[in-house]
This record gives C-alpha cells, sequence and structure tokens, in this order.
C-alpha cells in the first residue's frame, strides 16, 4: 500500500531525485497495483454486504487513479522535471516570458518555422526524422544540465531548464504529429 | 447466552471440506457467436478441455446437443424467441424478424445506423426517439439491448444447467476499441437478462489471459483480434501475473461480416454481366440472406481450398484464393494500419513484440494470417482455438473476481482507447485523459469563469481524437450552477475525469476558490448526439491537416479577441 499524501517518489520506494531507475518503478508500480485495483474488491459479497463492495471499489479506483497518475509522472522525465520542483516549492507553471534568453527563444521560433515549411507529402519524412533525432539529442543533454542544477540546489537555473525541456517537448511532440499526418494510417 | 462460533464458508482450513465454489462464467458476446465458459475446480481437465496443448482447467459449455458456439441470432415470432442455431434456420424464410450481429446496433442511433448499414433488413419502431432506436419484429418493438439480453439469457440458462444453479458471477467480454455507449449498453444488456456483471472485460486482454497464464511466458504480446464485425489489436506487457495494456486500436466497424460483403459485391457485380439482359433489380431481404449465406460458406472454403464455386441464380461462378485476396486486400490493409499505429502508440517496431496470438474466426483466413506474419516477422500463435480464447480468458477472470481460491492469481491493467476531453473557448478540446491512458484513471483540470458575475459554467464532455468539439462524440452536456458572483477568471472550477475498470466514464465539476462547494456528477447516457468511433478515428488521420489549420484560425481569433479586451 501506498500514502496518498507521501510523495511519488516515496510512493515507488525511489529516492527523490531527476535520475529514476524505470525498471525498478514499473516493479513497484505493478506491486501497488496488485494491492489497490479495483478488481481485488470486485468479489460479490466477498466482505459481506454488497453496498460495502460498492464503497470498497470506489475507494479503490480514486486510489488506482492516483497511482497511476504518479506512475506517469515518474515515468515521463518533464512531468517528473515539474513535479521535482513542485517539491522544491517552486510553481513549475508561473514564469516570466522575459527571464528566457532570446536565443533560446529564437532558436525554437526557427525550428517551429522549418517544421511548417516543409512539404506536406512523405518526402519530408527524413527531414523530420532529422529534427526529431536532434531535439530528442538536446532534450537529453538538458536534462542532464537539469539534473545537476537541481542537484546542487540551482533552482533558478533549474527552473528556467525546466521551460527549455518544456519547449522541446512540445517541439517533439509537434514533429510526431507532422509525421503522423504523412504516415498512410 | 454465548455467541456460537460459525465458520465462514472457506474460512476454515480443510476442517469442513473444499469451500464451494462460486458459480462465475466467462461470457464472449460476439457479433457472430457467442460463448460461456467456465473454470472447472481443482487443476484437472476439463470434461471437454479447449483444445490446447497444456491442460487447462477451462471448459466452454456446451449446449445439449454438445456444440459450443451459440450463434448470436434471434428469431421473434408470435409466440416464441429462437436463438442460435434454431434461430439461424429461420434466417432465409423471415429476416425481418431475425436479428443477426445486433452487436453493430449497440450504442447507435435510428440515423446512424441506417447511415452505416443500409441494406439492414429490419424494419424499425418510427414512434422510438432516433437515439433510442428498437427493431420492429413479429414479438413488438425490441431494442438492441434487448436482443443481446436474450442472447445472454440463452446463455445464462445453459451455464446455470452446467453448474447446478444460479450464476454469482459473470465477466462479459467487449471489444477494446469500444466506446462508452457500447459498453454501457452492454452492462445494461447484462441487467435486463439479471446477470450479476463482475466487469466488463477487453476481448483482446481476455485473450491474453488465456494464452499468457498458459504458458507462463513474460514479455510483450500483440492480440491481433478480428471477429464477425469488429476488429481490436493490443499490445500488452505480461510480467509475473500481471498484464499490462500498453496501447490498444481497432475498428469497430470492420469484421468477418466485411469480407463475406466482398465477395456479396463481387458476386453482384459478376453476376449480370454473363446473362443476357436482366435488369439490375432490388434484391430481396430473402435473396440477400441466401447470398450472404453463401459468400460466407465460400470465404470459409477458401481458407481449406485454394478455389471455390458458388451457384448463384443458376451460374456458376468460380473464386480461387488469389482472387479473393485482392478483393479482400484493402480490408487486409486496414487491419495492418491499425497495427502499425498501436505499435506508434507504444513507441516500439514490430520486432520487439514476443508473440502475436490471433483471435476471432475470421483469422483463420489464410491471407490474414499472411499479412500479419509479415508484418512482425513471425508465425502466429494459433494452438487455441481462435473462437474460444477470449471465452477461456472471461472465465479465468470471472474465476479470479468471485474470490474462488485458484493457482493463479493475476492482475489485468488496462488502458482507455480514445481520447476523452473537455470543450473549451472556440469549441476547440482539452483533452484531459488522453487514449492508451491506464485506467482506472482520475484527472483533474482547473477552468475559470471568463465573465464577470458569471454564475454558472456549461461543461460539454467529448470522446475522439479531433481537435473541434463538433467532430468528436458528444458524451453529454451538464451546466453548473450557483458559482458566487465574482470577477471574471477568479473563480476556480475543477473538472474531475474518473474511468473506471470497465471503461467508464464519470465526471464532476466543483467550485472551489470561495470555499462554495457546487457538484455535478454526470454518468454520459448513450446516443446523445451519436457518432461512430470508427469513423472519427479515420476522420481525425484524414482530417488532421485540416484540424490543425482550424485551430491555429480559432487560436489566433481568440488572441485577437484577448488583444480586444486587454485594450479596451
Amino acid at each position: 500500500m501506498f500514502n496518498p499524501d507521501d510523495s511519488y517518489f516515496k510512493w515507488f520506494g525511489l529516492s527523490p531525485g531527476f535520475e529514476v531507475d524505470t525498471e525498478a518503478l514499473g516493479e513497484s508500480y505493478r506491486r501497488l497495483q496488485a494491492d489497490v485495483h479495483p478488481d481485488r474488491f470486485a468479489a460479490a459479497g466477498k466482505s459481506g454486504k454488497a453496498g460495502k463492495t460498492e464503497e470498497k471499489q470506489q475507494q479503490a479506483v480514486r486510489l488506482t487513479g492516483l497511482l497511476n497518475q504518479g506512475y506517469a509522472t515518474l515515468m515521463s522525465p518533464v512531468k517528473r522535471a515539474a513535479y521535482l520542483l513542485k517539491l522544491q516549492g517552486e510553481d513549475p507553471e508561473k514564469f516570466d516570458q522575459a527571464e528566457l534568453p532570446l536565443d533560446l527563444l529564437e532558436e525554437q521560433m526557427e525550428l517551429r518555422e522549418r517544421l511548417e515549411d516543409l512539404p506536406v507529402g512523405d518526402v519530408a519524412l527524413d527531414d523530420l526524422k532529422d529534427m526529431k533525432d536532434q531535439a530528442q539529442e538536446k532534450m537529453e543533454q538538458k536534462q542532464t544540465e537539469f539534473a545537476g542544477a537541481l542537484d546542487r540546489g540551482e533552482l533558478s537555473e533549474a527552473r528556467l531548464l525546466f521551460h527549455e525541456l518544456q519547449f522541446l517537448d512540445k517541439l517533439l511532440k509537434e514533429i510526431v504529429a507532422a509525421e503522423e499526418r504523412r504516415f498512410d494510417y | 447466552m454465548a455467541l456460537l462460533q460459525i465458520s465462514e464458508p472457506g474460512g476454515g482450513k480443510g476442517e469442513s471440506g473444499p469451500p464451494r465454489r462460486r458459480r462465475a462464467v466467462g461470457i464472449d458476446l460476439g457479433t457472430t457467436n457467442s460463448l460461456v465458459a467456465t473454470r472447472r475446480p481443482g487443476d484437472g481437465p476439463a470434461q471437454n478441455p479447449v483444445q490446447n496443448p497444456v491442460q487447462n482447467p477451462v471448459e466452454v459449455l456446451a449446449d445439449e446437443v454438445g456444440r459450443l458456439l451459440l450463434p448470436s441470432v434471434v428469431h421473434y415470432s408470435g409466440d416464441e424467441v429462437l436463438l442460435g442455431h434454431a434461430a439461424v434456420d429461420k434466417l432465409p424464410s423471415h429476416p425481418a424478424d431475425t436479428v443477426r450481429s445486433v452487436k453493430r446496433l449497440l450504442g447507435r442511433s435510428l440515423p446512424e445506423i441506417r447511415a452505416r448499414y443500409p441494406r439492414l433488413p429490419y424494419r424499425f419502431d418510427e414512434s422510438c426517439p432516433p437515439q433510442a432506436p428498437a427493431l420492429l419484429t413479429a414479438a413488438g418493438a425490441k431494442p438492441p439491448i434487448e436482443v443481446s439480453a436474450d442472447i445472454l439469457r440463452g446463455l445464462a440458462a445453459r451455464a446455470e444447467a452446467a453448474l447446478g444453479g444460479p450464476l454469482e458471477g459473470a465477466v462479459i467480454t467487449v471489444p477494446a476499441y469500444f466506446n462508452d455507449a457500447q459498453r454501457q449498453q452492454t452492462k445494461d444488456a447484462a441487467a435486463r437478462a439479471g446477470l450479476p456483471l463482475l466487469r466488463l472485460l477487453n476481448e483482446p486482454t481476455a485473450a491474453a489471459v488465456a494464452y499468457g497464464l498458459d504458458s507462463g511466458d513474460e514479455g510483450r504480446i500483440i492480440v491481433f483480434d478480428l471477429g464477425g464485425g469488429t476488429f481490436d489489436v493490443s499490445l500488452l506487457r505480461l510480467s509475473r501475473g500481471v498484464f499490462e495494456v500498453l496501447a490498444t486500436g481497432g475498428d469497430t466497424e470492420l469484421g468477418g461480416d466485411d469480407f463475406d460483403e466482398a465477395v456479396m459485391d463481387w458476386v453482384r457485380g459478376k453476376a449480370p454481366s454473363t446473362m443476357e439482359a436482366p435488369a439490375v433489380k432490388e434484391e430481396t431481404p430473402i435473396e440477400q440472406a441466401r447470398l450472404r449465406v453463401l459468400a460466407n460458406a465460400a470465404r470459409h472454403e477458401l481458407s481449406e481450398k485454394t478455389e471455390t464455386t458458388i451457384q448463384w441464380q443458376g451460374r456458376r461462378l468460380k473464386l480461387s484464393r488469389r482472387e479473393f485476396a485482392a478483393l479482400t486486400e484493402p480490408l487486409v490493409s486496414r487491419t495492418l494500419r491499425v497495427c502499425r499505429r498501436v505499435l506508434r502508440d507504444a513507441d516500439l517496431q514490430p520486432e520487439a513484440v514476443d508473440e502475436v496470438i490471433l483471435v476471432g474466426g475470421a483469422t483463420r483466413m489464410p491471407v490474414l494470417r499472411e499479412a500479419v506474419a509479415g508484418l512482425f516477422g513471425r508465425p502466429p500463435l494459433s494452438s487455441m482455438d481462435p473462437d474460444l480464447v477470449v471465452a477461456v480468458g472471461a472465465a479465468l477472470q470471472a474465476d479470479v473476481l468471485a474470490g474462488n481460491p485458484s493457482g493463479d492469481d493475476f492482475l489485468l491493467l488496462d488502458v482507455t482507447p480514445l481520447s476523452l476531453g473537455v470543450e473549451t473557448m472556440g469549441e476547440l478540446v482539452e483533452r484531459i485523459i488522453p487514449r492508451n491512458t491506464p485506467i482506472p484513471a482520475v484527472r483533474a483540470q482547473d477552468f475559470t469563469t471568463f465573465k464577470d458575475g458569471q454564475r454558472a459554467m456549461s461543461i460539454h464532455v467529448v470522446q475522439g481524437e479531433r481537435e473541434l468539439a463538433a467532430d468528436c462524440r458528444s458524451l453529454a452536456r451538464f451546466e453548473l450552477r450557483g458559482i458566487p458572483a465574482m470577477a471574471a477568471g477568479v473563480a476556480k472550477i475543477r473538472v474531475t475525469y474518473q474511468v473506471d475498470a470497465d471503461g467508464l466514464l464519470s465526471v464532476t465539476a466543483e467550485e472551489s476558490s470561495s470555499g462554495c462547494r457546487a457538484e455535478v456528477q454526470v454518468k454520459p447516457s448513450y446516443g446523445l448526439s451519436p457518432e461512430a468511433m470508427a469513423e472519427m478515428l479515420q476522420d481525425s488521420r484524414l482530417h488532421a491537416e485540416d484540424d490543425r489549420r482550424q485551430r491555429i484560425l480559432k487560436e489566433t481569433e481568440l488572441a485577437k479577441r484577448r488583444l480586444l479586451s486587454d485594450l479596451k
């Protein structure tokens, strides 16, 4: 079982930090699921009254929903970064556009434009693949920087890096969407 | 007086013999055929164990003459309801009073049914609201859930006779790709038939359980499930008794029936050209039913032989396997597209899949087997009968959920097949729960008022992948009232979406910034401005480019409006 008031890291028996062993995370996730999943409380009349079963199942649905959310948060590097900032008392959503370095914004604008300007057909697939690889590489680099800043307790730098991660994440999603529009399905 | 300790059934350790097992069954409520199965006590083989290399404790229950499949066909006449084979016999003579493939009608409105299946031989009750259609039969008006309930009653009677008492639990399978309305109607049919429903279970997940528990495998499994009228693909990861669905996809309007239709169309196109004059006349429902039987028989024969003959209106038409493959190529490639999409959603390459499981009678077609083997680079598993495997998995799950002691304990973690969202400013959809999110899922999002003193907010719940609310399926609309008067943007309205283990959604909205609470609980009901899901997904592919332009337009418009109000 887990206590919903504890941090997600505690739920899954992980030490808080950006580096997460996803294998171990998956293991504890599945173990916790085995405790809280509503199917564990499905047996009609197992606990006596039907009403009680219903109530327990409702509670299990809410707990499992929370568990799934915690798992999704720690599995995704960007969501995990936001969560770590929150644990440090930072509000990751709040930021001033003016804080962001100009060259970062310019670079992002350029990449978006490049994406927009790609030809409609699947001739653009190779270019998209390149863009994706580059964005992913950059993403990894920024993640390492974020982890470092967080470790050193440089929260304002971490917050800035988080926004870069967000930009990259959005860009990656747009690249994937552009790919999907060109695939035959 | 002292209280007497009465031992709980099954509570004591063997002093009163083995506990009585609960009578629990798994039901595969199929488009074409339905089945009921149960897990027999102990690990010994059942009386008619499913064709299976390993001893399987599940028994698929047969009728009085030993047949396992109950055709999902119901015949209504003035004084009787005939089910299954008896009803099939009435198809050629009484097509309008004999309902087949009713699963295709669940959760759909009359206009939707008419648009999708223009050749249906049934009469519909015009006095019913279009959202709740009913078939007019010799036994009166029958809504689709009533027809489904009749099939369920037949299966329940079969199971009760075999198990010697009333059922205490049932798991009913549904296509993974069923939407909220279709799931809700399946649940309603079970309630009408008086079945104690434990759970709706996704068909491909059930199949994975039947295979997975059997082999004790670990790894990634893809289930390719082509039934009579629906198509599902699920990608699962199996590890230590936990079946985790990684992604699912499908098409609720693609099935073996469509392969029959392709053959029927071929016959229709072929027949007149060889005759001298007959003007193309409207086919009668009886002719249509006969042609369907012939086409279906031809398709089955082509799974065994390389050529078959169809006798139609005095002519002999030869159909080769190669010709059949050409006729059905568009259908086969639709199935492969769904597979590729599922792989992409799970971010996996075809080679990363360890096993491929084929489910559904239609997967006996060599043309499909070859296509699937080609995509995944490995021959699919077929040690279990593809017609029975879903019922077997459902029976295993029913047994666990009923609390019967068994050697196997396993847990199924499924996902939601379609994105769930809310309509926001500018008719755009804000996704609250994206497709392939593990369920049960609970997600909340905060919204605010856009006018000073706004006292109510209307919330429109939609399902689908498109960007504009009008293009998604509308599940529910409701109003949150009693918001205290505040300046625009101050109120904090938290909208919470909750999807339970059956895949059913409920939504609550609550205003919290002032401490004043208002709450609305919505169970989306079927039939609200319905739109087909399969079409929606296809649409989202076709219109992705369109949507993006629309979105940009809407966003620009919003930005302009915001600017204007800032200037004021």
